[in-house]
């Protein structure tokens, strides 16, 4: 795998301009403890650019994101932030380098209030929201502000679980199925969010069980399978995909 | 989180049953014939502890609770014999029965109460338990407080087999012993020990199967009281007094590192484990330099990076060898 | 007189109750704040206390250095052992089953009383309140000797403040975070490991102060933490390690406890705690103020 063309189906303009991609993911193994998770995971984002990582479950799309951020320290490969190597980095200091981290079960703390968890990641670089302009947006996390970050809903949770990155000044956001379990009204919310930290020119790289959500805001896709990218096109491709993707992803 | 790991090959296979017995059998030859070169009273003293620790191992190594307070089940069985003998003057194995029943009554009070928390908790609260007992033992008339009970006579065993002679005694008490070793070994193979594993490899799943775990744990830690409580009257017949050292933290903490030197888990560790520390003991002791220094650096030794123990690396070392 | 005690005496009890559960509270204070960041129980707890107290000793026999530094300087010493010790042992053991962390911290108890009995014998060492806190007052009920008062009130300020620091600050949000936690925290770009080697510390140097507050009270020796530990032990699990606040309180009431019971049974004071941690656990396994877990 190493050293192939990491985006085997694309056709269309190359993205980024020719520039070097952001975040380069290149040849990713890792495990869990005995079993190999990751078997060679090749992907690139682009500054600015919202990429989503599809695929059925437990294909290794969480684990990419561990991997990558380094929760999960073992690992092989190479994955390069700003044309920095990352990989031997300490876990903290993958943050300081301007990587953000969203887990799929969100990571809201039950003896912090919601404040407190706004405030706990540290800034780590110049840019970030101020607490004023988070507030702003989220006008239901001031309301609450001083009750335990637990006691909020699901919804709630997830806002201030990407909030609170938002003000670290990152600039990729790692985000893990953000829609999951949440009613379509709260789903439309974070569809929203998203494009705000698009607009702020903040890169996402998103793992997404829900495909048509996923549709509306991303502009490259990445398809997995087995450990493995499968599959890769971008956001004007995906008409003709359609219906060949919901048939891999068994929608 | 499970219990603390073990190398221990828990399935005998006909290999290892054939090979445990070979092993069974130098070990008693080799008991046969030590006292001709070691001194006997060392030599029991070792078959005492190596009861001891293969008793705390039967709860720690297959079961998976590591008890803080084994001192109170081999102290409090040592004051009972070492009472029965020399205020009720019974014959030895009276005296014995005395001391493992004291013992079990211990072992069914702490072990009720213990086993109502897990892991670390089960620890401290073994742990406090066993130094209320000292407490206990510290005021109450009948134990002499500092002094200890002591100045009793061995007596004959079954009213003829005098103890007093020293061959007689070594070889009582390593009959015993291997009995004890024999008895725990066939626990650990039964299909109650079967369960015990379960319980040290996957609590929830043990109880989801439909067994009452908190019967099974207090099972064995009854028996593991019991057979401590056995070594422990063995020790006051040996040395004729039973003291507050007995009861004390210390003891039980030595107990685990005893364990954990030779391998928890495994059959022989224990047995080896014994000997190191008995040896180590034995040697500082004339030496002027602290024992407790050596004892508190050998844990933190073991524990840092010597977890599988004599036994356990070896089996390890083996294993690897093979693969 | 109240129930047959005259009442100078059941307040001299119930005052050595308190001073006692000072120091319940600040051990089983530290002993939870590190048991929560590191799942380790601290079995050098009370050795740690004990190192406290002869670091105060040494400061002013080898140093000259009196009460008041030895309470900002032995904590601190007591805190960089250990400090030094999570950082080069006891890290090595966060991956494995929590009883290896009670087992090497056991070995630790055993290393460092065994060396300072080696070097200053069983006997204590006695020390001497400083200048200002010698002599008594009379409060007209009782008369209460100025240390007595001053060991109260100042292990009530740290305990408290303590618990504000954890409680209401964003460095005790952090502590908090990682507790329940610390992968995220950690890639939140907080430096875990030195969080934990922090912690370890600060919950060290907690039990150095007490040792340093109870140099003159009791005498400075090398056996001072291991009966001490045991009872602590006991207070933990009563409380259950939940919860800080619960960690403060129960050692006060137990130590309260204690001293009434010496007035009133005097037989059962050196067991009450052990029987009510038995009591506690029949009705309540998971501690006063634990969680179910």
């Amino acid at each position: 795998m190493a050293g192939t063309d990491p985006v085997p189906a694309a056709s269309t303009a190359p993205r980024g301009a020719g520039a070097a991609a952001q975040l380069k993911v290149r040849d990713l193994e890792a495990w869990y403890g005995e079993s190999h998770a990751l078997h060679g995971v090749d992907l690139d984002v682009f500054q600015g650019e919202t990429v989503t990582l599809l695929g059925r479950n437990g294909v290794g799309k969480t684990t990419t994101l561990r991997a990558i951020m380094g929760i999960i320290r073992k690992r092989k490969g190479d994955v390069e932030f700003e044309q920095r190597s990352i990989l031997r980095l300490p876990l903290h200091r993958v943050a300081r380098a301007g990587l953000g981290f969203v887990p799929e079960e969100r990571g809201i703390f039950a003896s912090l209030t919601v404040e407190e968890n706004l405030m706990l990641p540290p800034v780590v670089a110049r840019g970030g929201m101020s607490l004023q302009e988070i507030y702003d947006i989220f006008p239901n996390l001031l309301e609450r502000r001083a009750s335990p970050g637990t006691r909020l809903s699901g919804g709630e949770q997830q806002m201030l679980a990407i909030a609170r990155i938002l003000r670290t000044g990152v600039r990729m956001i790692l985000l893990d199925e953000p829609t999951e379990g949440l009613a379509p009204v709260i789903v439309e919310r974070i569809g929203e969010m998203l494009k705000v930290l698009k607009s702020h020119g903040l890169s996402v790289l998103l793992v997404e069980q829900n495909f048509r959500f996923a549709a509306r805001i991303a502009d490259h896709f990445y398809v997995m399978d087995h450990g493995r990218i499968i599959d890769s096109f971008s956001v004007s491709e995906l008409p003709a995909r359609t219906e060949a993707l919901n048939t891999a992803l068994g929608v | 989180m499970s219990a603390i790991p073990t190398e221990a090959a828990d399935m005998p296979s006909r290999r290892n049953t054939r090979s445990g017995f070979i092993l069974l059998g130098l070990a008693v030859a080799a008991l046969l014939v030590a006292p001709i070169w070691v001194y006997p009273i060392f030599m029991m003293k070792l078959l005492c502890f190596a009861l001891f620790a293969a008793a705390f191992n039967l709860l720690l190594g297959y079961t998976g609770l590591l008890s803080f307070g084994h001192a109170t089940f081999f102290g409090g069985a040592a004051y009972a014999t070492a009472h029965a003998m020399k205020v009720w003057q019974v014959t030895p194995e009276l005296a014995i029965l005395a001391g493992v029943g004291t013992a079990i009554v211990l072992g069914l009070i702490i072990g009720a109460i213990a086993i109502r928390r897990q892991g670390i908790y089960f620890a401290m609260i073994t742990l406090a338990l066993a130094q209320m007992f000292y407490f206990f033992c510290l005021q109450a008339p009948f134990t002499n407080g500092e002094d200890g009970i002591q100045g009793f006579s061995r007596g004959k065993l079954f009213g003829f087999i005098d103890l007093n002679d020293t061959m007689n005694l070594y070889y009582f008490i390593a009959v015993m012993t291997v009995l004890s070793l024999m008895l725990i070994w066939r626990i650990v193979h039964s299909p109650f020990g079967q369960i015990l594993k379960a319980i040290r490899e996957n609590e929830p799943r043990t109880v989801s199967l439909g067994y009452s775990v908190q019967r099974y744990k207090l099972a064995a830690f009854i028996m593991s009281a019991a057979l401590a409580g056995l070594a422990g009257s063995l020790k006051a017949l040996l040395f004729q007094f039973a003291t507050l050292t007995d009861v004390a933290w210390n003891m039980s903490g030595e107990v685990i590192l005893m364990t954990l030197l030779g391998g928890i888990g495994t059959m022989a560790g224990p047995v080896i484990g014994a000997g190191i520390l008995v040896g180590l003991q034995n040697f500082f002791a004339t030496s002027g330099f602290p024992v407790t220094i050596v004892l508190g650096a050998t844990f933190m030794i073991c524990v840092l990076l010597f977890r599988r123990g004599v036994v356990g690396e070896i089996r390890h070392w083996f294993a690897q060898g093979k693969a | 007189m109240i129930f047959g005690v005259p009442l100078p005496a059941l307040m001299g009890q119930l005052l050595i109750g308190l001073i006692n559960g000072s120091f319940y509270a600040l051990l089983s204070l530290g002993l939870a704040v590190i048991f929560g960041l590191l799942r380790v129980i601290n079995f050098a707890h009370g050795a740690f206390y004990m190192l406290g107290a002869f670091a105060a000793w040494m400061l002013l026999a080898y140093a000259g250095i009196g009460y008041w530094g030895a309470l900002i300087l032995a904590p601190l010493i007591v805190g960089i052992v250990g400090m030094a010790i999570e950082r080069l042992m006891l890290r090595r053991l966060y991956g494995l089953d929590h009883l290896y962390g009670l087992l090497f911290t056991f070995g630790l108890a055993l290393l460092l009383e065994g060396t300072f009995r080696h070097f200053f014998g069983t006997s204590g060492q006695p020390y001497t309140a400083p200048e200002a806190l010698r002599g008594a007052t009379n409060l007209g009920f009782m008369v209460l000797p100025n240390y007595r008062g001053w060991v109260v009130a100042a292990s009530l300020v740290i305990c408290l403040g303590t618990w504000a620091v954890i409680e209401k600050t964003s460095i005790g949000a952090y502590l908090r975070a990682a507790t329940e936690n610390a992968t995220l925290v950690q890639a939140f770009g907080v430096n875990v490991p030195v969080l934990l080697t922090v912690t370890y510390g600060f919950g060290c140097a907690l039990a150095g102060i007490a040792g340093v507050l109870a140099a003159p009270v009791f005498q400075v020796s090398p056996l001072m933490g291991s009966n001490l530990i045991i009872i602590v032990f006991a207070v933990v699990v009563i409380g259950g390690m939940g919860s800080i606040l619960g960690a403060i309180v129960t050692g006060y009431m137990l130590g309260i406890i204690e001293g009434l019971c010496k007035v009133f049974y005097p037989e059962a004071a050196n067991i009450v705690v052990f029987v009510i941690m038995a009591i506690v656990l029949l009705l309540r396994p998971a501690g006063l103020f634990g969680k179910e877990t």
